[in-house]
């Protein structure tokens, strides 16, 4: 896998889509990004 | 097990959707796409906090529960079906599936080999061609060579291998001849990026398969991409590197000129290099480059609008999803979910043909397309009122499969009855199927009605009765409530269809009848008819019942017999007899019936008229019908009625209704008309 395949995290997603489209709003991003990692961190699946 | 925490897969999902420049809401859904999936959230709780276009994205790509079905295979094509559905929808519910899938695919070593295996297999059957369907090159060569790893180790590895050892040569190769087309195309004044790029691993193998060579016999390991500013300058590359090289003769390709039918565009050309060796040249615009990259993900773009200075994202260029859309129309009658399979896969994997209209329009049809799949893909009404085809400026059948580049008109009637039932054995588009089918829904609704009530009508007949004694409205109504039919038209197009008997509808409107005729004694009528005196007084038909004067009879209309044929009465409830040739059709069922068959004869002296029909096969000629006439009116018989239709091989089938005194002046016509250029067959009907 090429290193600029991969995020180091949801700063380098929101990074990305800005220059790509600058229309987006990072808040929105942000905001999914926050209850995703919440959800998953409280389900019996946490892991991969 | 990665044994990372779960968030990291969906940022990485989003990531690579960031990449195809996706809007806000993707990418949302990129984030929570397995929120409702693995965790207590459901899509309400979406809809509440992200809006409608977050939740059903998210929606699209949740599997199904578990438990509704009874195997794992139909489960997963469920599941298939569901995610094609959403994605008909909204497209980018499949570009999130994509990028789920291609970040799963290289994350796959922390699967086990069973699981490496059934992944790749399934990115390779479905969604690999998929992305390729869709345009997005960047992602269908990293799904493909991903799989490619997984399912095929040792070949992989020794095409990577193989590879890093001429590496250096080709390298320089491919930078010579860079350098070299750079300077010419600056010397033109053409603006351009010049780039070289090694061919993807999987391509690699598959040319190697394709041509039963090895990894030293390819030459063309690398590539060359010209991007330049416009289409004129396209072509302006194209004729520097033509006269600096000379290109290889059948590897030139016009993809600007006939786009592929994922949007595609490009140029590309193979040419011979120095010491003979070739390599591939791809030329084209930045903006075609992009949608080459993104497929259909380039098409949504954002609008500001001005006014109110909201965004608001749009679909460009729609209609490239209209095969999807087509076969989702199509599959939407499929009950059977592995017939949805085999079409989904057969669409992906279309080749497809490229043919002309008589006015120079380019119609991309699938491979083994027929003149009537590019009468559909011209317009409906055009499919539906073809007649015919001419293919090349030569009349051509409209089954001929069309080769690229053939130039085909398609001739049409206004008088056109409309599709046959086989054409849907010969198209290939799912566009035309799916015409085709809406056709029949709703011609055949029609047909049926008409059909139904002919069928009731003469099953009225038969019983001796009028449609009047038995179609009182309120008598209809319980028939119509007892079938669970809306209307009457329903209940006829259901027995046209052949979906309930007539005789069931006839059953129950019989027990309304017997109920106000205070059941009348049917028993005590027939015994009275047997039992009276012998008279042999003939009717007004010309038959004589046996031990009966006075009494109803009716020639039935079923076999229309003649003075000479063999016949039998059928004592019907209060209509008299009903006289049958022996050999009617439906005298079997009537015997069955033992106590109501009556003897009946021909008097001697009948002398009247009586109607018959015939049937002529001939392969159909001009003037056929106009001899069938003379024939019939020189031998002085009268016509009643004719109908003719001509089969797609030709055949001719007329049918004469006559008006004829006996058999003998039947067999007469017979063989008269046997006896006219081209008929083969005449035949009474049944």
């Amino acid at each position: 896998m090429k290193e600029d395949t991969v995020a180091k995290g949801i700063e380098d997603v929101i990074k990305l889509a800005k220059e790509k489209n600058r229309h987006i709003d990072s808040r929105k991003v942000m905001k999914a990004y926050n209850y995703a990692k919440a959800k998953h961190r409280r389900s019996k699946k946490n892991v991969r | 097990m990665s044994g990372e925490p779960y968030i990291i897969h969906p940022v990485q999902v989003a990531y690579i959707l960031a990449g195809l420049e996706l809007d806000t809401d993707t990418l949302c859904a990129a984030l929570l796409h397995d929120v409702v999936e693995d965790t207590d959230t459901t899509n309400e709780d979406l809809v509440k906090e992200f809006g409608e276009s977050v939740a059903e994205m998210v929606s699209g790509v949740t599997k199904l529960g578990k438990l509704q079905y009874t195997t794992k295979e139909e489960q997963q094509v469920e599941n298939y079906r569901k995610m094609f559905l959403a994605m008909g929808k909204d497209i980018r519910v499949i570009l999130i599936k994509l990028a789920d899938r291609l970040h799963n695919m290289r994350t796959l070593k922390y699967l086990s080999r069973d699981r490496q295996i059934a992944n790749s297999k399934e990115t390779m059957d479905l969604y690999a061609p998929l992305a390729n369907r869709l345009g997005i090159y960047s992602l269908k060569w990293e799904l493909e060579d991903l799989a490619f790893k997984y399912l095929y180790p040792d070949e992989f590895h020794e095409i990577v291998k193989g590879l890093d050892k001429k590496r250096d040569e080709r390298l320089a190769f491919i930078d010579m001849i860079m350098e070299e087309i750079r300077k010419q195309l600056k010397n033109a004044r053409i603006n351009a990026e010049v780039t070289g790029r090694a061919k993807h691993i999987y391509s690699i193998y598959r040319k190697m398969q394709r041509d039963n060579s090895t990894l030293d016999q390819i030459y063309d390991l690398f590539a060359l991409r010209i991007l330049v500013n416009n289409v004129r300058d396209c072509y302006a590359a194209l004729g520097i590197v033509h006269d600096l090289y000379t290109p290889m003769p059948g590897r030139f390709k016009d993809y600007i000129s006939v786009p592929k039918k994922n949007m595609y565009q490009s140029i590309h050309t193979t040419l011979i290099g120095p010491k003979g060796t070739p390599f591939e040249v791809q030329i084209r615009t930045w903006e075609m480059h992009r949608t080459a990259e993104f497929g259909i993900a380039a098409h949504w773009a954002y609008k500001e609008q001005s006014n109110k200075g909201k965004k608001k994202a749009v679909i460009v260029k729609e209609d490239k999803l209209a095969w999807l859309r087509e076969t989702l129309e199509w599959q939407k009658d499929t009950e059977n979910p592995d017939e949805f399979m085999n079409t989904l896969k057969k669409e992906l994997f279309e080749d497809e043909v490229h043919v002309f209209t008589p006015k120079g329009d380019i119609k991309v049809l699938p491979r083994g397309s027929t003149p009537i799949d590019l009468a559909y893909a011209i317009h409906e009404q055009v499919g539906h009122k073809m007649i015919g085809a001419k293919i090349n400026s030569k009349m051509m059948p409209i089954i001929t499969k069309l080769n690229n580049g053939d130039i085909v008109e398609i001739i049409t009637s206004d008088s056109a009855k409309g599709p046959s039932r086989d054409w849907l054995k010969f198209v290939k588009s799912s566009g035309a199927k799916t015409r085709i089918q809406q056709w029949f829904k709703k011609a055949q609704r029609a047909e049926n009605i008409e059909k139904g009530k002919e069928i009731l009508e003469k099953d009225i007949k038969k019983i001796g009765m009028k449609h009047s004694d038995l179609f009182k409205p309120e008598w209809v109504q319980i028939a119509l409530d007892r079938y669970k039919y809306n209307s009457v038209d329903d209940m006829y197009a259901s027995i046209g269809f052949g979906a309930i008997s007539a005789a069931k509808i006839l059953a129950r409107l019989l027990e309304e009848y017997k109920k106000e005729h205070k059941e009348e004694d049917l028993e005590k009528t027939i015994s009275e008819l047997a039992n009276k005196k012998t008279i042999t007084k003939p009717s007004k038909t010309g038959v004589v019942v046996e031990g009966i004067d006075n009494c109803l009879v009716k020639l039935s209309k079923c076999c229309n017999p003649l003075p000479g044929d063999q016949i039998i009465g059928y004592i019907t409830k209060g209509r008299g007899v009903s006289v049958h040739r022996t050999d009617c059709v439906n005298v079997k069922e009537l015997i069955s019936e033992d106590n109501r068959i009556i003897d009946v004869y021909w008097a001697n002296e009948a002398k009247s008229h009586y109607s018959v029909e015939i049937t002529v096969y001939a392969n159909d000629r001009q003037g056929l019908l106009s001899d069938v006439i003379k024939e019939v009116t020189s031998a002085k018989f009268n016509i009643l009625g004719v109908n003719t239709k001509t089969t797609k091989e030709r055949i001719a089938i007329i049918e004469v209704t006559l008006e004829l005194e006996n058999l003998d002046e039947l067999n007469k016509v017979i063989n008269t008309l046997k006896r006219i250029e081209s008929v083969y067959e005449v035949k009474r009907n049944k």
